[in-house]
């Protein structure tokens, strides 16, 4: 069973969670997008990552600007897998990608030079091997250059064929100048790059003088202008002729060394792709822990007992549209163990929440991330599913449909040690039948090795044996009485002030619920409260 | 000399623009590094996007290439720059992606031409630029492709030349109407008051109007609202407007709706981003002048001078130092050449 499927990621909004870590790297965007969260049976790389992940949090609350230098080098790093892979296929590369490798070796250097530095070296699981031979093969007569040009120390024929190419181009160049020099003088401008002067007729002085030029021919009078062209003797031509073959054998020279190189890069991919991946996983590692620094997550502690704590955690998405109205967000506390979990308490008073907090926290954790807590203990879970309230038709099924399709899958698997969020379980049908199947799912949940969570109103769900309950403080009634003239104008405001959003351990059999004053407070039509409050006298008496 | 009269005014980077093809276009851009050469100024040399221009205008020569010599940098296409045949070291990648490859910086180490085909659009080359000015170059010069790209690399440096040829219309008066509206959208001057260019900038993503009341109010109106009717244009705070900055294109479709609205300001300032972002025809300007309305741009470009090349590729080549002089006259006192034949205009 897949650790979290699409609506239990959407349920518990931890995809914007997960879009809030962004690593600077392609790198890093690939083992971010490869990253799955880890199981039951890999606890010790889990424990070793989230190590990995606390010290560089750490690191980063110490001093929020310690890895600037780190990301500006990962920021400039490019993914050479496929280079790597051509050059191991021998697909000849070319002076940009031998750039990039000698690129590659450099910023590694680097990095392993800032992480001693920042006292940071175990941030990666294994020590980068930085390919001191292949750095030296890449920077052949290039001195300390991060740039790279195929040297004429790579090749004593390439230096031979280069130095005669050199001379013929100086000879040619001198040539030009020293008839360019002339054409300056009579008329103050420089040849084209073709060689080429033009005059108008109108210069009839200019043209004489070019005309006394020995190096100029004219190749072009019409009746405006007068064009005249740098001669080429014999001697001339042949030289361009020469220059070109001077060129191509300088070229076969070049794809020979080129070939040469290729193939040390090939000999060496396998450890230049380890490079990749060890840049990779510090880049996402940095990215989760600026993310983790900025939430003031704590590391989970993982132990070997099935059961769940949870001190003061918060659901990051609901804790953010809290503070932004200007309320106090109330965190979750919780301990919760294998077996069946009841969430009760009044409208309005944060069950959803508290649940949603459980499996966000357990989702980040396993995705090896630092949580939003005071502490956080937990046995990783083999699977969460969350299945929320307030859905309306999704594929033509009804609510009621989709959460007995829901319960069917969880049921199936609830021997794992998953964990299962139910919102308002069987509250889609009428009351009387959604008790009981309640009821029934419940019992069945009950001896499972996964740790079931349910919201519910139904009273008869606190009574079932063996069920663990929690339930939620509620509004503060005399508080409530003395700002009740508040509640017309600024009604859902004071409630929510009003609320204490904490949980308790419910008195048992006792579900709670403040509906009637939720009702009366948001400003329901008195003549209905009035008559609710009857029809509970009656029902209390009969 | 051509160079020498440009940098005058300190000015590190230029962009060569083209009113149509065949204006000699990429002639201007050889001798401009031809001239930084013989200065000896350190040249870094790139293009917005790749020239789609055939052959050139003056010789018919196959597709002309940039020249280019040892010492020069570029900022050119990967498979441009490893299939030219030059030797060059490679100094570094930028990030930015073309269809030929990232343009990667290299120092040429040999003679000879080459095609260039930089960064496509106006953030890569100011990328670009950025990266050049971390290595001691002294010019960057920017061949713009001819099409409206070609106007854009002129935002992103100090200043432009523009190629007018006979190409654009064989009719003199024809030619020198297009190149006086050419002009006096590319020379629009910039908004005065930095504070209010600033909140021009700060627009919102979805909005097409900003528009700066009297009383000193700033209403954004979001696309869809302004092509609705009955939107903010009919509303009274319209009415009060001192300043409309049209966010994206200012078309004559977007100006007629302003023009038509109910509550329409008597005098304001008209802005637009940059001269890029304005396609008004002769007549809109025509009109804006004739109604008082100011026409401003949040950022203005500046050109250095105006070159000229006679060739038509249906008549033939024009008279040479008629058009000069013609040409000249129009844009004066922006300085005008005719490079091939080292002329500046010289006014009577």
């Amino acid at each position: 069973m897949q650790f979290l499927d699409v609506e239990t990621r959407r349920a518990l909004h931890f995809d914007g969670i997960w879009a809030r870590i962004n690593p600077v790297s392609p790198l890093g965007r690939a083992k971010k997008r490869q990253a799955e969260a880890f199981l039951p049976h890999q606890v010790g790389e889990l424990e070793d990552e989230l190590c990995r992940l606390e010290r560089a949090t750490a690191g980063l609350r110490g001093d929020p600007g310690a890895a600037d230098n780190l990301l500006y080098l990962l920021g400039s790093l490019v993914d050479l897998q496929t280079t790597l892979q051509r050059s191991q296929q021998g697909t000849t590369l070319d002076d940009t990608e031998f750039y990039e490798v000698k690129k590659l070796l450099i910023i590694a250097e680097k990095v392993a030079t800032e992480l001693e530095r920042l006292k940071w070296a175990e941030l990666l699981p294994h020590e980068l091997d930085l390919c001191p031979d292949l750095r030296v093969l890449l920077s052949r007569g290039q001195g300390n250059r991060e740039s790279f040009y195929l040297a004429d120390a790579y090749d004593d024929n390439l230096a031979a064929v280069r130095q005669k190419r050199l001379a013929v181009e100086e000879h040619l160049a001198e040539y030009r100048s020293a008839a360019e020099a002339k054409v300056t003088a009579s008329t103050g401008r420089i040849l084209s790059m073709e060689g080429e002067i033009a005059v108008s007729r109108r210069d009839m002085e200019v043209i004489t003088e070019l005309e006394a030029i020995a190096e100029l021919e004219k190749v072009q009078e019409s009746a405006e202008a007068v064009t005249f062209r740098l001669k080429e003797d014999q001697q001339l031509r042949e030289m361009r002729q020469h220059l070109g073959l001077l060129r191509a054998e300088e070229e076969a020279c070049k794809e020979r060394i080129k070939r040469d190189l290729t193939a040390s890069v090939g000999t060496y991919a396998p450890r230049l792709l380890r490079i990749l991946e060890l840049l990779g996983l510090l880049d996402f590692l940095l990215a989760k822990a600026r993310f983790c620094a900025e939430i003031k997550g704590v590391k989970p502690v993982l132990w070997a007992d099935p059961v769940l704590k949870i001190e003061q955690g918060r659901d990051l998405t609901v804790e953010d549209e809290v503070v932004k109205a200007g309320l106090n967000y109330s965190p979750v506390s919780l301990r919760l163990q294998p077996g069946v979990t009841l969430i009760s308490g009044p409208n309005m008073g944060g069950k959803t929440v508290s649940l949603k907090t459980v499996g966000l926290l357990t989702a980040m954790a396993q995705y090896g991330l630092l949580v939003p807590a005071v502490s956080f203990q937990l046995q990783p879970r083999s699977f969460i599913r969350a299945h929320l309230a307030g859905d309306g038709m999704v594929q033509g099924l009804s609510k009621f449909a989709r959460e007995m399709l829901f319960l069917r899958e969880a049921i199936n698997h609830s021997q794992e040690a998953g964990l299962i969020l139910i919102d308002e379980l069987a509250h889609g049908t009428n009351p009387a039948e959604g008790a009981a199947v309640a009821q029934a799912v419940v019992e069945r949940l009950l001896d499972q090795n996964a740790i079931t969570v349910i919201t519910t109103h139904f009273p008869s769900l606190a009574r079932v044996s063996g069920i663990c309950h929690y339930r939620v403080k509620g509004l503060n009634k005399e508080e409530l009485r003395r700002k009740v003239d508040l509640l017309s104008s600024q009604g859902i405001t004071v409630l929510q002030r009003l609320m204490d959003y904490r949980l308790e351990p419910a008195v048992p059999g006792d579900i709670g619920s403040d509906a009637v004053l939720v009702a009366e407070a948001i400003g329901l039509e008195p003549g209905i409260i009035a008559r609710v409050k009857d029809l509970q006298r009656r029902e209390t008496r009969g | 000399m051509f160079l020498a009269e440009i940098l005058k005014n300190r000015f590190q980077s230029v962009a060569i623009i083209g009113m149509a093809k065949n204006t000699g276009k990429t002639y201007t851009f050889n001798q401009l590094v031809m001239e930084g050469r013989k200065l000896g100024l350190q040249l870094a040399l790139t293009s917005i996007g790749l020239d789609g221009e055939e052959r050139d205008s003056l010789y018919l020569h196959k597709k002309p290439r940039i020249m280019v010599y040892p010492g020069m940098i570029t900022a050119n296409a990967k498979a441009l720059l490893v299939s030219s045949g030059l030797d060059y070291e490679v100094l570094g990648a930028t990030g930015v992606g073309t269809p030929l490859g990232e343009v990667v910086l290299s120092r040429i180490l040999s003679a000879g031409r080459t095609i260039l085909a930089g960064p496509g659009s106006v953030q890569g080359l100011a990328a670009v630029k950025r990266r050049l000015e971390a290595m001691d170059v002294d010019l960057l010069l920017v061949d713009g492709a001819v099409d409206r790209r070609s106007f854009s690399a002129s935002v992103v440096t100090d200043t432009a030349v523009l190629a007018v040829g006979a190409e654009v219309a064989w009719d003199r008066t024809l030619l020198l109407e297009k190149l006086r509206h050419y002009l006096a959208v590319l020379t629009l001057p910039g908004l005065t008051d930095p504070a209010v260019a600033q909140l021009c900038k700060e627009a919102p993503e979805d909005a097409k109007l900003m528009v700066l009341t009297a009383d000193g109010c700033a209403y954004s109106v979001r696309s869809e609202e302004f092509f609705q009717q009955g939107g903010f244009l009919d509303r009274p705070e319209f009415k009060n407007a001192k300043l409309v900055y049209v966010k994206g294109m200012l078309t004559d479709a977007v100006l007629t709706k302003i023009w038509g609205s109910a509550a329409r300001p008597a005098s304001f300032t008209l802005a637009a981003s940059d001269p890029t972002s304005v396609f008004l025809g002769p007549r809109s300007l025509a009109k804006l002048a004739a109604q008082g309305v100011a026409l401003r741009v949040v950022d203005s470009l500046h050109l250095s001078a105006v070159t000229v090349n006679p060739f038509n590729s249906r008549y033939g080549y024009a008279e040479p130092v008629q058009l000069l002089q013609d040409v000249g006259r129009a844009v004066y006192p922006l300085p005008c050449f005719d490079l091939r034949l080292g002329l500046r205009y010289q006014p009577e």
